[in-house]
């Protein structure tokens, strides 16, 4: 626990608050990575402004002052941008996103208790735009600006002023309205309000997000002139206030309709369409919540099973009226699971755009330039996949950066473009997301990889390896490729802890590369965690589950195709190639004897190493809610989870990569 | 004055503290798991979770087979569920903690990592059991 507890309450909104930083530091990022292409960019130094703005007023209220310090030095030297002082360029940009990282990091030290670490030099770099006009160290004042100041108050004066009131879209978006104003305006004395509605266009042309009216005040009051503009400063930029003098009043009121829609329709139509883009409505669930939806819903699935497995003991024939009702539950059970899922899926843009950054990062560090390509933003991932896949990512970034590229010399003498390329893709195939990370780099290099393996006693001197297995050789544990380790990607962490972090997800990674033309990572996940098509079948009288991503073909027992190979090893002929072949029953037992063979299954992993098993019976195909063995047991070797059957029975799911690993002699070392 | 749920196995009686016990089922046949230890009976399926099934008996002692087995004690503690096969589950009782008496301190004794003392009730033995260290056991 940390220390900034004080009770319960203020812990709450203490997490509600964090919640939104964290809400405000994505948009933050999101804003900046496309800053510098973007011809708006007023407009996102704007939302860049506004996040980094809430961001400090939250930290004021709570007392963080070393997240208030910071945001309003970033907050000042975004002004200067806003109000046109200074351009943005890639220097700028890559400073925000430092700006941004330290306020991540800060964020988290308030909330995580983790290290804060030395942001001197983002801090100066900031400075240095404050520099030419003022030193910024003072910060003190914006804490206290908070209290309250007593107004000396003149009885005698009476004002009249004239104003014209014209709010923006965004006065309205963010919540605002005009009536508020109104009763501010009517407190300071008498006010007379007339609409101007002249400019409201016939429906055909009428936009919803622009605001049309503008609203003519004419007020009596003893106030002067600062107290009235501060009940418009509340609302910032998005309301105009023109004060004007009597003849200018009377003439902007007797106004006629002057809408001129020709020039001004273009630019404002995309502008309309870019904000309702964003404008998607979201409400904030407790993930515990939506799994407990998952959960309940994965009961229903199961009693659906029951409810047909009774039917087939009563006999109760397709086609019947009972059945007919329930395979449209059945139907509807379906949509809701997938709906549920949906809700727990985002699109891996969040993890993508984190990855901009890196690259960013990494290419400075490493003086290559990079271009990064995304592909796939949009495919929607588990939201329990993609928490895990943020930091194996990462390092695969960081790796492809700096061990996959060459530099740009290198690269210019091999004839390729100075720049470097980096793809980040992600797509759907077969019930399983892939996400491939790819660079146009130099290749693995299989002798630099052997040669390391063996200093670092990982193989031995007469291991004899094929090319493909001396790649995968850099998941071992305690491998790196770099002779010094560099200061981006030797943290301690290796592949192997890359390739375990995927695996533990369920998913696979292969690598395929070819040299001097650059390597290809590719990350195979499942699309959830929680639902597998699986295969059922039979094999020493226990039901087993294989999922049906991993299966090629079921084919019925042929005695003819099988041969021995050597004492108890087996070779069975497929389509052209010889494959392993081994019975299901030695999964549960090593000395099982063959008695009941029915079936094949051919199965393959990731690489395409096929292997056939043989089953006693090949039941059905259905869907299967995942249940993990290790909450309540420990891994079990040769399955990766269980699931529960129709009768309430458990049935253990089969890992196809352990069983292929282990029974094809290729790879059993 | 402490609860405690009395249950036989083979032709001994343990107590488990009432806390800990979820749920008392009828045995039910269990999905066999390869390479697991000859006491796990396998994994069974309780209201949507998967948890494992520990012959009870043959935890204490691998050399007995329990001849009848007909309730399940699933138990909750520490954050994992996990259920035991026994022979059949007596009663709940009160006892005070500070009657409790030691185990008589005998070598090469099986029992002795997993009883924590002695219930004497109604002139019976009853071994109290301790839950956490027979459960981390169990899945080590």
């Amino acid at each position: 626990m940390n220390n900034y507890v004080k009770d319960d309450d203020l812990e709450t909104i203490r997490q509600i608050f964090f919640e939104e930083c964290g809400e405000q530091l994505s948009l933050l990022e999101e804003e900046l990575s496309s800053l510098e292409e973007t011809t708006e960019a007023s407009e996102k130094i704007n939302t860049i402004f506004r996040a980094v703005h809430s961001i400090k007023g939250g930290a004021g209220a709570f007392g963080m002052e070393k997240l208030v310090r910071f945001s309003h030095l970033f907050e000042a030297v975004l002004e200067k941008f806003r109000s046109g002082e200074y351009v943005v360029n890639s220097v700028s940009v890559s400073i925000f996103l430092k700006a941004a990282d330290v306020l991540t990091d800060i964020v988290s030290f308030y909330r995580d208790g983790t290290d804060l670490p030395v942001q001197d030099n983002v801090t100066e770099e900031l400075n240095n735009y404050l520099e030419k006009v003022e030193k910024y160290n003072d910060y003190s004042d914006e804490v206290d600006n908070f209290c309250f100041n007593p107004i000396k108050i003149d009885f005698e004066e009476e004002n009249t002023f004239y104003l014209q009131i014209i709010p923006e879209f965004t006065f309205y978006e963010n919540g605002d309205d005009i009536r508020n104003i109104l009763f501010f305006l009517e407190k300071k004395g008498k006010i007379v309000v007339e609409i101007n509605s002249l400019n409201i266009p016939y429906l055909g042309i009428f936009e919803i997000n622009k605001t049309y009216t503008i609203w003519n005040v004419e007020i009596n009051t003893t106030c002067d002139r600062n107290e009235i503009e501060e009940i418009f400063e509340w609302s910032g930029n998005s309301i105009k206030v023109n004060f004007l003098n009597h003849e200018n009043f009377l003439e902007e009121k007797n106004k006629k309709f002057t809408f001129s829609n020709k020039e001004k329709e273009e630019p404002i139509l995309g502008k309309a369409l870019q904000n309702s883009h964003k404008e998607n409505s979201t409400i904030r669930i407790d993930t515990k919540r939506v799994d407990n939806l998952v959960n309940l819903l994965s009961e229903i699935v199961i009693n659906q099973g029951s409810i047909r497995a009774q039917m087939k003991i009563n006999d109760i024939r397709s086609g019947s009226p009972l059945d007919i009702v329930i395979s449209d539950l059945e139907q509807l059970t379906h949509e809701l699971q997938e709906n549920v899922m949906a809700m727990r899926a985002h699109p891996i843009k969040m993890v993508f755009q984190r990855m901009g950054r890196i690259v960013r990062e990494t290419s400075r560090i490493s003086n290559k330039r990079v271009i990064l390509h995304l592909e796939g933003e949009d495919t929607e991932v588990d939201r329990s996949i993609l928490e895990k896949l943020s930091d194996p990512l990462t390092h695969m970034v960081r790796n492809a950066i700096d061990h996959g590229l060459e530099s740009e010399d290198i690269r210019t003498v091999s004839g390729k473009s100075s720049e470097g390329n980096l793809f980040l893709r992600a797509f759907h195939r077969s019930g399983r997301i892939i996400i491939e990370v790819e660079d146009d780099g130099s290749g693995l290099n299989c002798d630099k990889i052997y040669r390391k393996a063996l200093s670092k006693g990982i193989i031995n001197n007469n291991s004899i390896m094929e090319k493909e297995e001396i790649q995968n050789l850099i998941f071992s544990p305690g491998f790196s490729t770099v002779d010094n380790v560099s200061d981006l990607s030797g943290r301690g962490v290796g592949m192997d802890v890359v390739k375990k972090s995927i695996s533990d997800m369920g998913g696979r990674i292969s690598i395929f590369s070819k040299e001097n033309e650059g390597t290809l990572f590719s990350i195979s996940l499942p699309l959830t965690l929680s639902v597998v098509e699986g295969l059922i079948f039979r094999s020493h009288n226990q039901i087993f589950i294989i999922p049906v991503s991993s299966v090629v073909e079921a084919l019925l027992f042929q005695k003819n195709k099988i041969f021995e190979i050597s004492e108890g090893v087996w070779g069975f002929s497929y389509r052209n190639q010889y494959i392993p072949i081994f019975h299901s029953g030695k999964i549960i037992n090593n000395n099982f004897i063959n008695e009941n063979n029915n079936s094949y299954i051919i199965i393959e992993n990731e690489k395409r190493e096929k292997i056939a098993i043989i089953v006693d019976e090949i039941i059905d195909q259905s869907r299967f809610v995942v249940k993990s063995i290790e909450k309540n047991y420990k891994k079990i070797e040769g399955f990766s989870s269980a699931t529960i059957l129709g009768d309430g029975g458990v049935a253990l799911i089969v890992d196809v990569d352990f069983l292929i690993e282990t029974f094809c002699s290729k790879n059993h070392r | 004055m402490e609860k405690y749920l009395i249950f036989t196995s083979y032709n001994q009686e343990y107590a488990i503290d009432i806390g800990v016990v979820r749920e008392i089922r009828n045995w039910t046949q269990s999905t066999i798991i390869p390479s697991s230890p000859a006491y796990v009976e396998g994994i069974i399926n309780i209201r949507g979770t998967v948890i494992p099934l520990v012959d009870f008996c043959k935890k204490i002692n691998p050399d007995r087979v329990e001849v009848e087995k007909k309730a399940m004690i699933i138990i909750e503690n520490e954050d994992k569920t996990i259920s035991f096969s026994v022979k059949n589950v007596l009663d709940i009782i009160d006892y005070n903690k500070n009657d409790i008496k030691n185990l008589p301190e005998v070598s090469q004794c099986d029992i002795s990592d997993f009883v924590d003392g002695i219930i004497s009730f109604d002139e019976r033995v009853i071994f109290r059991l301790n839950i956490s260290f027979l459960i981390r056991d169990c899945l080590n």
